[in-house]
């Protein structure tokens, strides 16, 4: 007999052995390897369709349609165009007629849609796989394209309800520069890139990925709530641009989703549901050019400054599919998170603006693609329910009635709960 | 079959050597899964899923230990895995309160399966920490970072889980 009781008890569990009972055997485990090869030939499936999937939707594309009708703006007045080639002469031929020196003006919807088109000649009859399928989704979803209406001229024109929303208190100060513009249209938008990820986000994170079990009872099931806010301020006119729009994002999302683990790491994966809210609030500012003609059939240009408010509201609903981690720094928990969003939008009413542009939203349903990641500490409440605060980073984005897509950067601080179910 | 056979044999997909391989340690290695998992029915998930980590990376095997060895850390790793998806182990380290429940029967004729129950009745972390310093030969070190706490966190709680199960055996008078 040992005589260090702890000891003996050591060495009684170091020597012990259970023999597996009918249900573990080696042919089990066999069976295993084999759903184990198959797991992982559903995830790699898997994530290369997401991948085609978010690699289409990011995509940028041109209009057909909108570049068409800025091709026509353009050439319809050619005969008045004299001193730069690159002005839309029908708005400056509109805009002569009134006063000289400064003057108070409401501007219509159409004399500013030349400034949202994507002006690039190379571009204007291109268009991608994604612009193709995009116009099938618009297609299929019924309303999508049924509010733009060609004018007498053929151009296109949107909905002037919804610009009338946020178009008010337009003024037009006149101001004389003889120096011209030298690029009259904007640049195509740089939105739609794809989500990034710098290394440092990852490094640490554990990707490895069990079997794909169908036996989703046998898991352990969490249900997470969630609510977030961001926001996404542009402070200042940019000035090299003739088009710059200043003003806040907000956005707000509520989250309920179903996570588990499909093995025995801490990574979790689930779907769910979210309802998002969008607003901006902005002002927007644009230099033209004005040619006045003069008594002697020469040209005077006038420089001209226009300001405007926009706002625009877009709620969303989607399905996020996410990814979970854990980790330990220290003595604190963290969690980390991941999570991709295709949904559509229920509510789309105002003006959408970024930086450089605006655009009217048609009211009706449209494709939105969102995308989160998070890092933040979880603190253990009891047993069965975790806290985690979660300052994030946000893309939320939506596909335009010109299948463009708009989408904006937020900064945000979320709170989670996490209840486990089983 | 030498170690080094069933290495190989495992490495080429040889039925045979898997076979033997299960057949060899699949006894030793259910008993340590079920010192760190609640029932048999875990330790046995948890066993198989050893096992097919064990084949997958046979080839990761460098002889640098015996192989008993290095399978038994591969189910230490699942093992633990499984308790920490089922469980907040962390929390389980805590200073609480907690009475063994009475074993009736006389040290030197305990049976292995009242000092697994014994065992059994542990807190979580007093358990885990004293079946991976005692048992298994783990360091503090070592065990600092499996479970992620700090090594004074482990020594607290082997020393705590020692000083209760010598309560219990001074209790019994299985000391004298």
């Amino acid at each position: 007999m040992n005589n260090d009781p702890l000891e003996h008890i050591a060495q009684t569990l170091k020597t012990h052995e259970v023999s597996p009972s009918e249900s573990a055997s080696f042919d089990e485990v066999m069976r295993r390897r084999e759903k184990r090869k198959k797991g992982i030939i559903w995830w790699f499936t898997s994530a290369a369709l997401l991948l085609m999937v978010g690699g289409i939707y990011f995509s940028p594309w041109s209009s057909e349609e909108f570049n068409t009708t800025a091709d026509q703006k353009n050439t319809s007045n050619s005969g008045t165009s004299v001193q730069s080639e690159a002005y839309n002469s029908s708005i400056l031929d509109k805009k002569s007629t009134d006063a000289e020196e400064e003057i108070i003006t409401n501007s219509t919807p159409e004399s500013q849609e030349p400034y949202l088109a994507d002006n690039d000649p190379k571009k204007s009859n291109k268009k991608t796989l994604g612009a193709k399928l995009f116009n099938i989704f618009n297609k299929l979803r019924g309303k999508g394209g049924a509010d733009i209406t060609p004018t007498n001229n053929g151009i296109t024109r949107q909905d002037s309800e919804s610009s009338k929303f946020s178009r008010g208190l337009m003024t037009t100060v006149l101001v004389e520069e003889p120096a011209l513009y030298g690029k009259r249209y904007l640049e195509p938008t740089k939105l739609g890139e794809p989500l990034e990820m710098r290394p440092s986000d990852y490094l640490d994170w554990d990707f490895s990925m069990g079997p794909f079990e169908p036996h989703l009872r046998k898991k352990p099931w969490y249900v997470e709530l969630s609510a977030i806010t961001g926001s996404n301020n542009q402070v200042q006119f940019n000035e090299e641009e003739p088009l710059s729009v200043l003003g806040t994002n907000y956005m707000a999302q509520y989250q309920a989703s179903f996570l588990t683990s499909f093995n025995s790491s801490s990574a979790m994966w689930g779907i769910g549901l979210h309802y998002t809210q969008w607003v901006g609030n902005g002002e927007w500012r644009e230099h033209t050019k004005e040619r006045i003609l003069q008594p002697d059939g020469t040209y005077k240009i006038i420089n001209s400054t226009t300001t405007g408010r926009v706002n625009y509201s877009i709620d969303k609903v989607s399905i996020p599919l996410s990814y979970r981690g854990f980790a330990r720094v220290s003595k604190f928990n963290l969690r980390y998170g991941v999570q991709l969003a295709p949904g559509f939008t229920s509510v789309t009413e105002g003006t959408y603006f970024d930086a450089t542009s605006y655009t009217a939203l048609q009211n009706s349903r449209m494709w939105s693609m969102d995308g989160k990641a998070s890092v933040g500490p979880m603190i253990q409440v009891n047993k069965g329910l975790n806290v985690v605060i979660e300052p994030s980073v946000m893309y939320q984005s939506f596909v335009d009635q010109n299948s463009k897509i708009q989408g904006n950067w937020f900064g945000g601080l979320g709170v989670s709960m996490l209840y486990r179910l089983r | 079959m030498t170690d080094k056979e069933l290495v190989e044999g495992c490495i080429r997909e040889d039925r045979i050597a898997q076979k033997y391989l299960w057949d060899q340690y699949s006894s030793k290695l259910l008993a340590l899964c079920m010192r760190y998992t609640q029932n048999q029915e875990e330790a046995e998930d948890a066993l198989m899923e050893a096992y097919v980590k064990i084949y997958d990376n046979m080839k990761k095997f460098r002889f640098q230990s015996a192989l008993e060895t290095w399978m038994r850390r591969i189910c230490v790793n699942v093992s633990i895995n499984k308790l920490r998806a089922r469980k907040n182990i962390f929390n389980e380290l805590s200073e609480s309160e907690f009475e063994l429940g009475y074993l009736d029967s006389q040290y030197n004729q305990l049976q292995v399966n009242q000092i697994m129950e014994l065992v059994h009745q542990l807190p979580t972390g007093y358990k885990t920490v004293f079946n991976l310093f005692a048992v298994e030969g783990y360091s503090h070190k070592e065990i600092s970072k499996l479970l992620e706490i700090d090594e004074g966190t482990s020594r607290s709680q082997l020393a705590k889980a020692r000083k209760v199960l010598q309560e219990w055996v001074t209790k019994l008078g299985l000391d004298k």
